[in-house]
């Protein structure tokens, strides 16, 4: 019966992920070079960065070492998820963007002690869905492995580099509430883009 | 020992004027910068919204550890809960009532230094919030950008919680307890204004 209900679930987030269209594609920035251009991408993005800082956040919450399989899982995927978006041109649903960083700020907001099985399939959706989210606009093949590969080391570090520093803190109790305040702002944000991505073409009629 | 109070004073009146927000000047609200200061503003240009959201800290830091963070993670979610029916255009009935009785009796709690068990406070913070987030939500410019305006509103509410946060730790010392309940009485008359329409 489980089963049953998972595979539905599954087979939309899946669709989600996949979702062949217009990319929220970055270009060089002017004045600076293909890879420190793909190098900032996921600084420039809100949406990214935002949920780069509720995973780091999140993965704070364990020492380093036992963080090495999510960690794995995300810099694994994310080259994947940008390879993906070259080869078929595949992009993700804003949608699952945003849901990925609701979860992550309710599992903040709630502190809560995750296990691994909790955390691992996050860090793979996230690393998926901002892969597939920083495709290139059509440029040269060098140039576009330039950009690629500056947005996959942004994504690493920033988020290796969030993870540790939160863990430095992980023990003060003041600290544990900002993340938990940290966590509610996210959820909040979270929630009012997935209303904007669902809200209906042209919008509501306001009152 | 004076000394000590002093000092303690003193650094919490600087923590409540670095966290006091204040409006920010933009000559176009378009973009990514417009959005996030058009966010950022909406919250402190309403009276009504600035006295409730005010009152949530003040309340939280009165009464006690726990209710001063918890209060502000129940208030921002339920917030966006509601901004996010005010965006899918889901009808709200009496929505600027809400925010004014929001002060009013957010105020009323704190003057009459009501400590009701944490849950009921964080449903009452809760109930008022919606209120607040589906005026937020309906009255998203159109053009501005729809995520920066959200981190935006979210930050500049979680600002005025920590302003009402430091204003209530005062609640430490006797006469301190005096001035957070002139405080939320103060609030509860801009909560009244608004209700009988005086401002």
């Amino acid at each position: 019966m489980r089963r049953i209900l998972l595979r539905p679930i599954a087979a939309a987030l899946f669709s989600l992920l996949l979702f062949p269209g217009a990319a929220h594609a970055h270009t060089s920035v002017k004045g600076m070079g293909d890879f420190i251009s793909g190098l900032l991408h996921p600084v420039v993005t809100p949406s990214h960065l935002l949920l780069i800082v509720g995973l780091g956040l999140l993965a704070g919450r364990k020492a380093p070492p036992a963080m090495k399989w999510p960690m794995a899982l995300f810099i694994g995927l994310s080259a994947v998820a940008l390879g993906l978006t070259t080869g078929w041109a595949l992009s993700v649903h804003p949608v699952l963007l945003h849901a990925v960083s609701l979860v992550v700020g309710i599992l903040l907001a709630t502190g809560r002690a995750l296990s691994l099985a909790w955390i691992c399939p996050l860090f793979a959706f996230a690393a998926l869905s901002m892969g597939l989210d920083s495709g290139v606009e059509p440029t040269t093949a060098g140039s576009r492995g330039q950009i690629l590969f500056g947005t996959w080391l942004g994504l690493m570090v920033l988020v290796y580099d969030v993870s540790l520093y939160a863990s430095l803190g992980a023990k003060a109790r003041w600290v544990q509430i900002a993340w938990r305040i940290a966590g509610a702002w996210l959820v909040a944000i979270s929630l009012m883009m997935l209303a904007f991505a669902l809200r209906p073409p042209g919008g509501v009629p306001l009152p | 020992m004076n000394s000590v109070r002093h000092r303690r004073l003193v650094s919490l009146v600087v923590l409540f004027l670095v966290f006091l927000p204040a409006a920010a000047f933009a000559h176009e609200e378009t973009g990514g910068l417009g959005g996030l200061l058009s966010g950022f503003k909406h919250p402190l240009t309403g009276l009504d919204h600035m006295a409730a959201m005010v009152a949530v800290g003040l309340w939280g830091a009165f009464l006690g550890s726990r209710a001063m963070w918890t209060l502000p993670v129940v208030f921002p979610m339920v917030m966006a809960l509601g901004g996010a029916a005010g965006v899918l255009g889901l009808p709200l009935p009496a929505v600027e009532t809400g925010i004014a009785l929001s002060g009013v009796i957010l105020g009323l709690l704190v003057a009459v230094a009501a400590k009701p068990p944490l849950w009921v406070a964080a449903i009452i913070v809760g109930l008022f919030g919606f209120f607040h987030g589906h005026a937020h939500g309906t009255e998203l410019p159109k053009s501005a950008n729809a995520l920066a305006y959200a981190i935006g509103f979210v930050v500049s509410t979680g600002l005025l919680h920590l302003a009402g946060i430091a204003f209530g730790l005062l609640a430490r010392w006797p006469w301190g307890q005096a001035a957070v309940r002139a405080g939320g009485g103060a609030i509860a008359a801009v909560g009244f204004g608004f209700l009988f329409g005086l401002w």
